[in-house]
């Protein structure tokens, strides 16, 4: 009996310390295909072809010696210098004359010599510090796949006006841009906009749309891309209709779209929590990155810990948007606006900061700012009193009513007439006759009456 | 009564190997498909901050 108690626990010993090891699963595996070969065998075998693939092929000869450790995926990069915030571009007439072809992607030319390119001035092209632009906190990009992915985005918010044709501005921001080729409002002439906008569309340099409302703007409501929320929205699509596809926020969306929004952000921070099975995954890649011990497994640390800022950021934007929909019942265009930017910023400054941590980038971990939505409308108040709703004080005088403030104006008198039930119910209590009891059957109804206006509320 | 014990140490077994082959990445492969999964999950998750986006605007065309 002993004897097989013993050699049972041994056993338990043998076959938990084969499955710690992976024996298990390769034996499985080996039953199942056929093949004996491990995993770890087959990643070696795919390490060694990764360095045989490695060398790529180059697509011309070049004239000038290429420096070889250059990758060949940041040559596009380095073909768009254009794209650099403050470098001043020349005009194409003045461009010096430059081979055409493969040529100009190699050297540098002055005139019709070939100059060669300082490695350094190569290597700020291709740093992404100059793309992620961000001078205060930069992070250490270098000799690491490139971040430039935040100004390819269009949500990217970018100042018109500051000198710098920077991410969507092109298509809206002349006093950066001008009329380029890819400006879609080269498409039109002055006389165009001007019948478009009226005729001080463009006074004093203040022209339409340039990212500022300006007092013929929102006087006219001429701009509705410059004075979000203002106007009728409707001007900017017209104005490249049949050209491109124009997006722009919807002027409101009420408090089911809203809140199914809101779910759909709840779910999304569920997914990138501590609990999330994506958490867990990264989790466990960097345990058994720990348990090698021979990488650098700060990458999956990042990657984690980006993962709970940003997941802190949904949650931070989530409760503004509650906070919204309780004081209004609907999201406005300003809040669309600020929750589109608000989601651009979560997608560039923490979806992709995840996956680029993932990859090896080293990246900064920090807070992502949200903007907020939740502000009181304190333009339609004049002495600047402020009518506060879930105060329980319901003020029709400040602009406060049942569609704004359904937790303090419950409806139409309804408010008095509660007070009133509940003086009786007070009454009703103190003088305990049967004439008051039978009182307190109609006061029952009306309470009864009450439960769908709350159920509004809710 | 050493049928219960045997039984017993059996499903202790069974969990031993379960726990050892389930919940740890134990080779480069099953990282590269933890990855790969995450990978998945991510760009899951991008695409529905997108479609978000997407649905507070309307296109004009």
């Amino acid at each position: 009996m002993k004897k097989i108690l013993t050699l049972l626990f041994v056993l338990i010993l043998m076959c938990s310390s084969l499955a710690t090891a992976g024996f298990f699963s390769d034996s499985m595996r080996f039953l199942s295909t056929g093949n004996l070969i491990t995993g770890g065998v087959v990643a070696e075998l795919q390490e060694g072809e990764e360095v045989v693939s490695e060398p790529a092929p180059e697509p011309a000869p070049e004239p000038a010696p290429e420096p070889t450790s250059e990758p060949v995926v940041e040559e596009p990069v380095a073909e768009e210098p254009t794209q650099e915030p403050g470098v001043e571009i020349p005009a194409e007439d003045n461009l010096p004359e430059q081979p055409s072809g493969d040529q100009q992607r190699s050297g540098c030319w002055n005139g019709d010599t070939q100059v060669p390119c300082p490695e350094e001035n190569q290597q700020q092209n291709n740093n992404p510090q100059n793309y992620y632009n961000q001078p205060k906190t930069q992070p250490n990009y270098q000799n690491q796949p490139q971040y430039n992915a935040p100004q390819q985005n269009q949500y990217v918010q970018t100042e018109c006006g500051d000198g710098v044709c920077e991410g969507d501005e092109k298509y809206g921001c002349q006093d950066d841009c001008g009329f380029t080729e890819e400006n879609p409002m080269n498409q039109f002439s002055g006389d165009y906009q001007k019948e478009l906008y009226g005729e001080g569309w463009c006074a004093g340099g203040k022209c339409c749309p340039d990212g500022i409302c300006d007092d013929f703007e929102q006087k006219m409501g001429a701009c509705s891309i410059d004075c979000t929320g203002t106007s009728s929205g409707g001007q900017y699509g017209q104005q490249s209709m049949g050209m491109q596809n124009t997006y722009q926020v919807r002027t409101e969306i009420d408090a089911t779209e809203a809140l199914t929004i809101i779910l759909k952000l709840e779910e999304i921070r569920m997914k990138l929590g501590t609990d999330g099975a994506l958490y867990q995954q990264i989790q466990n890649l960097n345990d058994y990155c720990e348990s090698k011990g021979a990488e650098d497994c700060s990458r999956y640390q990042n990657a984690l810990e980006m993962m709970v800022e940003t997941s802190n950021s949904i949650d931070t934007l989530m409760s503004d948007l509650k906070a919204s929909i309780e004081s209004r019942g609907k999201l406005t265009q300003e809040d669309l606006t600020k929750l589109k930017n608000n989601i651009g910023n979560i997608v560039d400054k923490g979806m992709l900061k995840i996956t680029y941590a993932l990859i090896g980038v080293d990246i900064d971990v920090e807070d992502i700012v949200m903007e907020e939505t939740y502000v009181y409308e304190e333009t339609s108040y004049d002495d600047g009193h402020v009518a506060v709703c879930g105060d329980g004080l319901c003020e029709p005088s400040y602009g406060e009513d049942y569609s704004l403030c359904p937790m303090d104006c419950m409806s139409d008198g309804t408010e008095q007439i509660d007070q009133a039930i509940l003086t009786e119910e007070v009454v009703a209590e103190e003088t305990p006759t049967e004439e008051v009891v039978a009182e307190e059957t109609p006061t029952e109804e009306v309470v009864a009456e009450e439960t769908p206006t709350e159920e509004v509320v809710v | 009564m050493i049928r219960k014990i045997m039984a017993i140490l059996c499903i202790f077994c069974l969990l031993f190997v379960i726990t050892g082959c389930g919940s740890t990445i134990n080779n480069d492969e099953e990282a590269a498909e933890e990855i790969s999964g995450a990978t998945e999950e991510i760009t899951s998750i991008t695409e529905d901050l997108n479609e978000i986006n997407q649905g507070i605007t309307e296109s004009s065309s």
